[in-house]
Parts: C-alpha cells; sequence; structure tokens
C-alpha cells in the first residue's frame, strides 16, 4: 500500500515537474519520464537543478505518517512541487543505501532487555564514502557499546566525552582510517557515522543497547524501532552548508550504480527469559514464531523477512496472582551494588474509597477563548465523575485565588448544582498567580484529612518563575496529590510535568476540546484506584549496614502506583555483595494500601535475582564472552542522567548561573561511569590501519532514516503535545458578511427607494 | 411593505454591516496598534535588559524583532496564547537566551506562530532564498528561506529541533479561507547563515 502511494506522489510530481514552466526551461529534464524518478533517483537529481529535491521515499515521515498528515508539500507558487523536508543543503541527490542488512539480537530476562543491533555497510559504489546513519532507539535506552568487524578485525568503541571522541573521529577520518562515531541527537535518536568505506567494500557494525521491558494492562512488551533508512542521500563533496557551494557541487555529483540494490532486511531473534511456563507471546505488529528451547526460555523470531517500515512490538503475560508483584535484580559492579525493583500492582480492583478532591482552574488572560471553555468543561466532566460520598472543592484564580467554600462538601445533587453556576460564571482576565491558587489547594482549604485528596489542577501553565513554584509544592504537598492537566495549544509542560512528579501525581494533556470527556474519564478512573501510596525504599538495620547508607535511589521522588501502572526504581550503593548471606534483607520497600477504608503499611518482599555473579540465576548472555552480562549500572545511571535534567525546575541547591556547567558535569561523569552515549558522551572506534589514500575523496553519504523525525515525536511529544496553534482569525469572513450586509441594503433601497425618512 | 418595516430593515442591515466591519476593523486595529505599542516596550527591553511589559496589564513581553524580507519588522511575545496572537507573532518553544549561548555546531529551532489575515499574511509571498532575520535583542540572526511546507496541525515534527539551526514561521492555510479554524498550517522554514552581535 504505502509503495503504492508513493509511486503515485512520485508520478504526480513528476508530472507537475514536467509542467512547471520554471523547470521546462531545463531541457534535459523533458525527456526524462516520470516513472524513472522511482527507479534511478540519482540520474534524475544529478541532471536536477539544485533547488528541486523530490524525496521519492519516506519524505521524512511525512507520507508515511499519514494519520496526522493530511497533505503533502505543496506551495503552487510556480508550479513546483517539493516533497523534501530536511534539505538544508540543497545540492543532496538521493542513491540506494550501502546498508544492506540488520539483524537484531535481543534478550530479555524478566524486565531486563539488552539488544544488539548489527549493520552490515556495504559501499556498491567505485568511490569512497562516507556514511552516517540515524538510528532511533526506544525511550530511555542506554547506548553503551559499539564494536565495528573489517573483515575478521574486531575494533571495540571507546566511551569518550563528546568533543574528544568527535576530534579523535575527524583524526582517523583525515588520515584514511576506517572509523565510527556514535552521537546522541535526542533522548531516543543516535546517529552513527562511519568513515572511509572503500569501493565495494563491507562494514559490520555493531550497537548494543540496555533497556527495559514496559508493563501495561498485564502484559510485557519490548519494541523494536523498526523504520530504518528508507532515505538516502549523496553529494559530490565534503559537507558544506552554504547556498553559494551547491550549484559548483551539484554538477559533480556521479551516479552510482544501481543495479546492485537491495532491500533492506532485517533478521530478529528474541530470547526471552520469563521464568514461567505458562509464557503467552504475541506481536501486534509483525508475524512471529515462538518456542520453548528450555523451561521458561523462549526463542521468539519473525516467521517472514520483513522490511524494515514498521516498529516491531512483541508482548507477553505470564500468570500473576493478586499481590503486588516485585522484581528486584542486583549486580555487582566494581566496588558497587546497583539494583532495579520493578513493582506490578495486583491485578484485582481495589473497593472503591470516598476521596477528597480539588479542582484548580486557571483563569487568567492567557487562557482566553477555547482554553478556558476546555477546563471548565474538563471540571464539569470531573465533577460527573465523582460518587456521593466523595467530597470536592473548586478553587479559580488568576490574579488571586477564590475558592467555592472555605471546606470541601459532599458531592450530592445540590453542592453539584452551586459548583455549576460558580463554574457559569467564571471569566478569564488578569494574571496568573499560581502561587496563592497552590497554597489554597495544598493547605488551607479544609477537607477531610483521613481520605486521600487529589488536587487537578487546570491550567496552561504560562507562568515564568517555575523553580520558586516547584519548591512550594515540594514544601507543601504532605499527604497530598498533584495532578496537572495542560490545556491550550503549547502548554508549559516542563512545569506540570514537574510539579505532578514532585507532588506525586500525573501530567495529563488535553488536546482539544473534543478530548475533554475521554481524557479526563481516564484519569478519574486511574485515579479512584490507588494501588500503593506512600512508597518508600529504606534501610532497615542502619549500624550494621554501613555501606547501604551510600544509597542513591532513582526517580528520587517515589511516585504512587495506581491500578495497572508499573514503577520501576534504580538504585546503587557503595559495598559488595554477599550471595552467601542475605544482606539484602536490609532493603525494604515499604507502601500503604487501603484496606477496607483503614490505611495499611504493607512491606513488599524483596526476592533478589542476582545479574552476572551467579551464572545459574540470571546471566543475560549466557556463556558469549562479548555478550557478558551488564547493566543495571548502566540503567541506573540512565535513570541518575533523567534526573540531573530535571534540575532547571528542581534546583535550590545551586546558583542559577552555574547550573548548566554543573548538570553538564553531572552527565558527563555519570555517563562515563557507566560507559553510556549521553548529551556529553560519544562512543567511537578507529581502526590501526589507514586503508584509504590519503589523497583520495571519500564521498559523504546521508543515510538519513525516513521515519526518524516521526518516532522522535514520541518523545517529543511529550514535551511538545497537541497542535500547532490555532492562527486565524474570523475576519474574512466578517468581510464578506459586510458585504452581504451591503448588498443587501443595495437591494433593498433598490426595491423601495433611498428614502430614510420615509413616505407618509 | 409598511413605512415602519422598510426602516427597521434598514436600520438592521446598517447594524450588519457596521457590526462585521467593526469586528474586522478592531481585528486589524489591534493587531496593528499593539505592535507600536510592543515596539516602545521592545526599545525599552533592549536597553535595561529586562523583559518589558507593552502595556500595564499585559500578560506577555516582547522577545524578539522579526524581519521578513523587507517589511516592516514584526515584535514577537512570549507566551503562545490566543490572546497574545492577536498582538504579534509568539514564540512557541525556543527559548532565546540558550540562542546565545549555542556554539555553531548546536542545533536550534525558533519556532514563531502568528495570525495569517494579520501579522503573517505576508508569508503567503515569501519565496525561497528570501531572507528573514530575527534580533533577540543580544544577537542578530539572519536566515534564509530553504523550505516552504503546508501540514497538519498536529504535525509537531515541524518543531523539533534536529540537526540544523533553523527559524520555523507557522501561520494558517489557506491564506484566503473563511473559516477560522483550519486543520493545516503554512511553515516557512529558515536556514541560519550568519549571526553577529546586535
Amino acid at each position: 500500500m504505502f509503495k503504492i502511494i508513493v509511486l503515485g506522489i512520485a508520478i504526480i510530481s513528476g508530472a507537475s515537474v514536467l509542467a512547471s514552466n520554471r523547470l521546462a526551461e531545463q531541457p534535459d529534464l523533458n525527456s526524462v519520464p516520470s516513472g524513472v524518478v522511482l527507479g534511478v533517483p540519482a540520474s534524475i537529481s544529478a541532471r536536477n537543478p539544485p533547488q528541486i529535491n523530490i524525496n521519492v521515499q519516506g519524505s521524512n515521515g511525512l507520507i508515511n505518517h499519514a494519520p496526522n498528515v493530511v497533505t503533502n508539500i505543496f506551495h503552487v507558487q510556480e508550479g513546483t512541487l517539493f516533497f523534501d523536508h530536511v534539505q538544508a543543503d540543497m545540492a543532496k541527490s538521493y542513491v540506494p543505501s550501502p546498508v544492506i542488512n540488520t539483524s537484531v539480537d535481543m534478550r530479555v530476562s524478566g524486565v531486563v532487555e539488552r539488544t544488539r543491533v548489527t549493520q552490515t555497510f556495504v559501499n556498491p559504489s567505485s568511490e569512497w564514502v562516507d556514511a552516517t546513519y540515524v538510528f532511533p532507539v526506544p525511550v530511555g535506552a542506554a547506548v553503551d557499546e559499539l564494536l565495528m568487524t573489517i573483515g575478521s578485525r574486531h575494533i571495540e568503541g571507546q566511551i569518550q566525552i563528546k568533543e574528544q571522541a568527535i576530534k579523535t573521529f575527524n583524526q582517523a577520518k583525515q588520515a584514511g582510517k576506517k572509523a565510527s562515531l556514535v552521537l546522541q541527537k535526542r533522548p531516543n535518536l543516535f546517529t552513527n557515522q562511519i568513515a572511509n568505506i572503500g569501493p565495494n567494500e563491507r562494514i559490520e557494525i555493531s550497537i548494543t543497547y540496555q533497556n527495559t521491558a514496559q508493563y501495561a494492562d498485564g502484559e510485557y512488551s519490548v519494541r523494536f524501532p523498526m523504520t530504518l533508512s528508507q532515505r538516502y542521500a549523496v553529494r559530490a563533496d565534503n559537507v558544506a552548508d552554504s547556498v553559494s557551494d551547491t550549484e559548483a557541487e551539484t554538477a559533480e555529483v556521479e551516479a552510482i550504480d544501481t543495479s546492485d540494490m537491495k532491500q533492506h532486511e532485517v533478521d530478529f531473534v528474541l530470547r526471552l527469559d520469563t521464568q514461567s511456563n505458562a509464557t503467552q507471546i504475541h506481536s501486534t505488529t509483525h508475524v512471529i514464531e515462538s518456542h520453548a528451547i528450555e523451561p521458561g526460555v523462549y526463542e521468539v523470531m519473525l516467521s517472514q523477512d520483513t522490511i524494515a517500515n514498521k516498529d516491531l512490538v512483541i508482548k507477553w503475560r505470564s500468570a500473576q496472582d493478586n499481590e503486588p508483584m516485585v522484581a528486584h535484580y542486583q549486580q555487582q559492579v566494581g566496588d558497587a551494588v546497583y539494583g532495579l525493583v520493578h513493582i506490578v500492582p495486583p491485578q484485582t480492583i481495589p473497593e472503591l474509597q470516598p476521596k477528597h478532591t480539588i479542582f484548580v482552574l486557571d483563569s487568567s488572560g492567557s487562557m482566553h477563548g477555547s482554553a478556558l471553555t476546555q477546563a471548565v468543561q474538563a471540571i464539569r466532566v470531573g465533577l460527573t465523575q465523582l460518587n456521593e460520598v466523595d467530597s470536592f472543592n473548586i478553587v479559580d484564580f488568576d490574579s488571586d485565588a477564590r475558592a467555592l467554600w472555605k471546606e470541601a462538601k459532599l458531592a450530592d445533587w445540590e453542592h453539584l448544582q452551586e459548583a455549576q453556576t460558580f463554574l457559569a460564571n467564571v471569566d478569564s482576565d488578569g494574571g496568573t498567580n499560581i502561587s496563592d491558587a497552590l497554597q489554597m489547594s495544598l493547605t488551607t482549604l479544609k477537607g477531610p484529612d483521613d481520605q486521600l485528596t487529589q488536587v487537578i489542577f487546570i491550567t496552561d501553565g504560562s507562568i515564568d518563575n517555575e523553580a520558586a513554584l516547584i519548591e512550594q509544592v515540594a514544601g507543601s504537598i504532605g499527604q497530598r496529590r498533584l495532578f496537572t492537566v495542560g490545556i491550550g495549544a503549547a502548554p508549559n509542560a516542563f512545569f506540570m510535568e514537574y510539579a505532578a512528579m514532585i507532588g506525586k501525581g500525573t501530567f495529563t494533556y488535553i488536546d482539544n476540546v473534543d478530548d475533554v470527556q475521554s481524557t479526563m474519564t481516564r484519569l478519574f478512573a486511574k485515579l479512584i484506584h490507588p494501588a500503593l501510596t506512600n512508597l518508600q525504599l529504606t534501610l532497615g538495620d542502619e549500624s550494621r549496614l554501613e555501606a547501604l547508607k551510600s544509597i542513591e535511589v532513582y526517580p528520587k521522588v517515589l511516585p504512587d502506583i495506581y491500578h495497572g501502572e508499573p514503577i520501576v526504581l534504580s538504585y546503587r550503593y557503595t559495598g559488595y555483595l554477599d550471595t552467601m548471606s542475605s544482606d539484602l534483607e536490609e532493603l525494604l520497600v515499604t507502601g500503604q494500601m487501603r484496606v477496607a477504608g483503614e490505611a495499611t503499611s504493607i512491606q513488599l518482599p524483596l526476592t533478589v535475582n542476582l545479574i552476572g555473579s551467579d551464572p545459574n540465576s540470571f546471566n543475560l548472555f549466557g556463556s558469549d564472552p562479548n555478550y557478558q552480562a551488564k547493566g543495571l549500572n548502566k540503567l541506573w545511571a540512565r535513570a541518575k542522567i533523567k534526573e540531573i535534567t530535571t534540575w532547571p525546575f528542581t534546583n535550590t541547591e545551586y546558583l542559577p548561573e552555574d547550573l548548566v556547567s554543573i548538570m553538564q558535569n553531572q552527565i558527563t561523569e555519570t555517563a562515563l561511569a557507566a560507559k553510556i552515549v549521553s548529551k556529553y558522551t560519544a562512543l567511537v572506534a578507529v581502526d590501526v590501519t589507514p586503508t584509504k589514500p590519503v589523497d583520495m575523496q571519500s564521498n559523504a553519504v546521508d543515510v538519513a532514516n525516513a521515519k526518524a523525525a516521526h518516532l522522535s515525536r514520541q518523545h517529543q511529544a511529550k514535551l511538545q503535545q497537541g497542535q500547532l496553534p490555532q492562527t486565524a482569525t474570523p475576519m474574512g469572513l466578517l468581510w464578506i458578511l459586510g458585504w452581504i450586509g451591503v448588498a443587501g441594503l443595495i437591494a433593498h433601497f433598490a426595491a423601495n427607494g433611498i428614502s430614510l425618512i420615509g413616505r407618509k | 411593505m409598511t413605512t415602519l418595516k422598510r426602516h427597521w430593515l434598514t436600520a438592521g442591515l446598517l447594524m450588519i454591516i457596521a457590526f462585521c466591519w467593526g469586528q474586522a476593523g478592531y481585528i486589524v486595529a489591534k493587531a496593528q496598534l499593539a505592535q507600536y505599542l510592543i515596539s516602545d516596550a521592545w526599545q525599552q527591553g533592549v536597553l535595561s535588559q529586562t523583559p518589558v511589559k507593552p502595556w500595564g496589564w499585559a500578560d506577555t513581553y516582547p522577545v524578539a524583532k522579526l524581519t521578513i524580507n523587507q517589511s516592516e519588522p514584526l515584535y514577537v511575545l512570549a507566551g503562545a496564547s490566543n490572546r497574545n496572537l492577536a498582538f504579534g507573532p509568539v514564540l512557541l518553544n525556543a527559548n532565546l537566551d540558550e540562542l546565545s549561548q549555542v556554539d555553531n555546531t548546536q542545533a536550534f529551532n525558533v519556532s514563531i506562530a502568528a495570525h495569517r489575515d494579520t501579522h503573517f499574511a505576508l508569508l503567503e509571498l515569501v519565496e525561497y532564498g528570501d531572507s528573514l532575520r530575527l534580533d533577540t535583542g543580544k544577537e542578530s540572526l539572519s536566515f534564509v528561506v530553504d523550505d516552504l511546507l503546508i501540514v497538519d496541525e498536529k504535525y509537531l515534527s515541524v518543531l523539533d529541533v534536529d540537526d540544523k539551526q533553523v527559524i520555523t514561521l507557522i501561520t494558517c492555510y489557506p491564506f484566503d479561507a473563511l473559516s477560522s479554524t483550519t486543520p493545516l498550517r503554512y511553515v516557512v522554514r529558515g536556514r541560519l547563515v550568519e549571526k553577529s552581535v546586535s
């Protein structure tokens, strides 16, 4: 189907290109039939004027991304069609990929996932080539290993500070050595640059990352982003970005032989250790085959060779009882112990308890218009979700805050009516004084204190003193819980997400008015069933285990666990694992569950799985020496880096002007210690022997990823959910209506004569 | 038709005309006049190096000056709300303070949205190779237009920072549509060509 769409678009584009007057001046272009645009893109592009980029496949996700993109990029200014989205340099033309094969070896034990992606790059041309390959990884994965194989030689990548790694890479590239450099572009998007691939040469690059399996609705899942490499570009000379260079370059573009062109194939093997004989495995995206290779261990493969165009998702389910399920893994790395705790709440729905809800409504000037309508509607939906035994209150704030009542009232008919009247009279104006509203809802407003108090805070978050407000939330949250709901075209999601994190709640974004009902219903369905609150990871006997005092747990503020939503904690302490004794019992996870209306403290059993120290219990990669178990320290480092990135919003310790460099140092240090790629660190591998004659020029090949932009949206969406702002006024309509009025008046006068005084 | 009825009809039609054109005029006047006040606030802000509100009760302040080709400069406001859009283009996602810190390799994407009928009506005429200049008070950034696209309103990727230094101007599309709610957005993308201290 996809192919057909692409073909259709290519034909349309080809036809339009031919039809355009501007291009008709290019004589040789007229002789190119549109079909060839698909088959031999390189040769076409070589003859095109530099301004025309016809991105045949992929179109940077615009075509693939059908549900959200209704139209392609056309602007009929001069009868030209434009398809390419990313085209800062205008001299790109397209050649088939030098990647021909990808093999994926994924191993999952419990919830710990380790994936190795091996790609073979073949240069089909007779030129020396540099390639850049953009590859997506699941959000939260830690890339920590790079292995370059040339013939029988293996070169392992070193983790280095980014600037240094880039320098190392560039030096090797200049010297004609084969080199590979892995950089993090975004938390879930990495690039791999390979320098000096010789004519018809083959290089194998393996990249390994560490991740955790996701859990939702009773099922675990892993995702492998398979949207690899569908769009390619080559350029004749060095990467230069200025426009003036482009025309000269274009002339030198040489068509690369495409007869060798192959589809990009993916081999995939998953080794899944669930320690349960009754595991059901399925995929929602691909046809898979699975079989048990030993009790509790399964091998999963794709049923047919797969062309990489869709993410692969594999899900599995094991039997589960009604107790909270806790998985705990530990691993010794150097002089420190790393651990991972994964808590899944019981599947049975707990009995309903009366609860106390405070709605907070932002009615400041910035909420003017549809944002306020949405916010009020959200509260109205929220009110319908309350039971008669629940109590509630509403706070409305702009320059100052006003509460509906001094004390929370039961959600009976009379009080709901009062609330509706209150909402009907809300008007948007004035400033955004969030501080007063937080003060009121988190501390001063009275309510039934023995019940769980949930504050639903609805705002667009357009404020400028984020850090102070976060501090206020941290200081006054007490036993209450803060849930932020974002409204409007571009809400300040950063603030709202961190406020909710500190307030042990969640952040919800409401996209548009139509979604208010479903989103609020979903939020309330969750809020009704808190499974475990006041979660703590504590130490038993501190005097006996001095080392445990050095424990660092991420995330720092442990969230509540809601029905159906698991959490993952990573910790580290200085010390040694003693597998003989049971030191680990010193580590306790406690939480509160409500049983028959009473808050009951419970202690979760921490059954320990060791990683790496005992070959029989939990060795991720068996006897393969290249695959030695490693991972919990990487996951911990990843969690710590994530925490560090929240510092701009939570920082109270450092001077703001120092913060950026302190964060950079901390991230660099953490990443280097765990040997993972981060914003400030990179992996680089350099072959010792130069293979390319230094005086020869390499061609640069951008092996960009067709859907990289689409995938990265998943990450970005967290930061910038919603839609692009509505930027039209009704002016045109008003103007026309005015003219219709004039026409009516003229018609009226024509029929009755121009007499304003009238006749007797 | 009685005389009375005729008078009512005349008066009614006149009122409709007055209302419609009045509203349209109000939108234009608000958009134009606000820019004058904002330009004063901008001058003060540049001098004092602090955000200056254009009027006392304003919920926003100018963060940059945007010049499209040779046209009158537009003052870009902080805070992407509908209210602010009536007064000027608004900054969507980038923190302009960070711009002065980025080196020549670090990617950024300054996204600005404005109404298609007022401030960004001129985007319709923008062509490839046109120049866009953004003055942040500290620096002057020159961009050259290298991409024009029409996307769905959900297509947030235009706000992504990939590996380039770009500016992204967004307005509603089509330009001459009557409806004020359209699912399409017109996007002008410019690539940084020059950066200088202003």
